[in-house]
């Protein structure tokens, strides 16, 4: 997938924030997905209008984090994974 | 622990049209009416305000309900995955149909027997052929009907035909569970209830019929449990001191919402009440209810103080995380004497014991 798409959430997926980190549920399915804080972070930001460059930079910016070419990695494929549940 | 739990079983009325002998819900100590429809109107928006994912709607029997229909409707109103949990004798082509398009995902249909003779011995005269046209009328509506038989000694030998009739009638699955000591089943103990022999005999044909029709028994199935953990025992090194069990679903991910309002921490342990949907709020009681939080903490064991278990080499059978099972026994969740396989203690403790 080209870094500048726009990822976007499905809006049809329940969002529940817990203590540590959130879950994910599908109504239709019934597939989960748990999320740390910083899957948190991304799916706060999946709205159809933040490309994946920006995504890094906040993942970045939030985590102090400066190893780009691994975040960019696990961001590709967070994003693989939640397509193939159809959550974006 | 969860903000809120994943999946509720929703009993929406303690009222059923059988009165099986097996059945938890009858002869329990409720003595508070059911909540009204509006009652459960708003135990339904709490629910959705929470976030629960799933919702088993369990009764009695869910049918009965006078607005049963209603109160699908309303949860339709939120992204909850529904689910029901029913004996089947109240559904119709266009009850199946109704179902569906309401977004009940999926359905668990009350098996017990093979033919009319069996099952009507069980749940009472008239009940095959309804329960048979039910399962029928949701399988052609495509549902994945899984059927739920419960094992007594009005059944245990009819196993192998439940699961050819189970089959012929195009089922996804079967699962076989062992009786719960309370309700009905506590009344009719003597009648139902399998001796030692009876139930090995039970685990042993149900471990043979699951070598011939793989994937066909449900993996919940109590029984398959039980010889999996006999089979996996050998490795197993006994403790000689003490044995931490780890919480189970109840509490944990479940819970489970009574017709008159008490939430428990499962469907199965009725008396546990935590706290009542009329006087307290579901996130309160899920949240702050000491018994609740009883629940989440795990069991110790010392072992000093059960001489007949120490060393035993069938400790990893017995001291399996679930607490429903002892809940019913005079020793509570700690009462490990359910699941020995070693004497015929459990059937004492059966005879001798009144239920709570």
């Amino acid at each position: 997938m080209p870094s500048n798409d726009n990822p976007k959430a499905n809006s049809k997926i329940v969002f529940r924030e817990e203590s540590e980190g959130a879950l994910l549920f599908d109504p239709d399915t019934g597939m989960v997905k748990v999320l740390n804080d910083t899957g948190k972070l991304i799916w706060a930001n999946l709205d159809g209008k933040t490309s994946q460059d920006s995504l890094v930079e906040k993942i970045k910016k939030a985590f102090d984090i400066s190893d780009e070419k691994k975040i960019r990695e696990d961001l590709d494929k967070f994003l693989v994974d939640l397509r193939k549940m159809k959550f974006v | 622990m969860y903000s809120a739990p994943l999946n509720i079983c929703f009993g929406i009325t303690s009222r059923c049209n059988l009165s099986c002998k097996h059945c938890l819900n009858r002869n329990t100590s409720q003595v508070e009416p059911d909540l009204t429809t509006d009652e459960l109107f708003g135990v339904i928006d709490q629910l959705a305000a929470a976030k629960v994912f799933t919702v088993h709607i369990f009764g009695g029997e869910p049918l009965v309900h006078p607005d049963f229909f209603s109160i699908v409707e309303h949860l339709n109103k939120y992204p909850i995955q529904l689910a029901l949990n029913t004996n089947g004798t109240l559904i119709d082509r266009k009850t199946a149909k109704w179902l569906k398009e309401h977004k009940i995902k999926s359905t668990t249909v009350s098996f017990d027997g093979s033919d009319p003779e069996i099952m009507d011995a069980t749940r009472g005269e008239g009940t095959f052929s309804k329960n048979i046209k039910g399962i029928e009328s949701l399988l052609s509506e495509g549902y994945r009907v899984l059927l739920s038989a419960t094992l007594t000694k009005i059944n245990y030998k009819d196993i192998r035909k439940m699961l050819l009739l189970a089959k012929k009638l195009k089922a996804p699955s079967i699962r076989f569970n062992h009786v719960f000591f309370a309700g009905n089943a506590a009344c009719f103990m003597k009648e139902i209830y399998l001796s030692h022999d009876e139930e090995l005999e039970a685990i042993e044909e149900i471990w043979q019929l699951n070598k011939e029709f793989p994937n066909f028994i449900d993996g919940s199935s109590t029984y398959i449990c039980q010889k999996d953990k006999l089979v996996k025992m050998g490795d197993y090194a006994p403790s000689m001191d003490k044995v931490v069990i780890p919480p189970c679903g109840a509490a944990q991910d479940k819970c489970y919402i009574r017709p008159d309002g008490w939430v428990t921490p499962c469907e199965i342990i009725w008396g546990a009440k935590c706290g009542n949907l009329r006087r307290q709020s579901f996130i309160d009681i899920w949240q702050n209810s000491p018994l609740m939080n009883k629940f989440r903490e795990p069991l110790e064991l010392d072992l000093d103080k059960m001489p007949e278990c120490k060393g035993c080499q069938y400790q990893y059978m017995c001291f399996i995380g679930h607490r429903c099972d002892p809940y019913y026994y005079p020793g509570g969740v700690k009462d490990r004497s359910v699941y020995c396989w070693l004497s015929n203690e459990r059937e004492k403790r059966k005879e001798t014991h009144a239920v709570k």
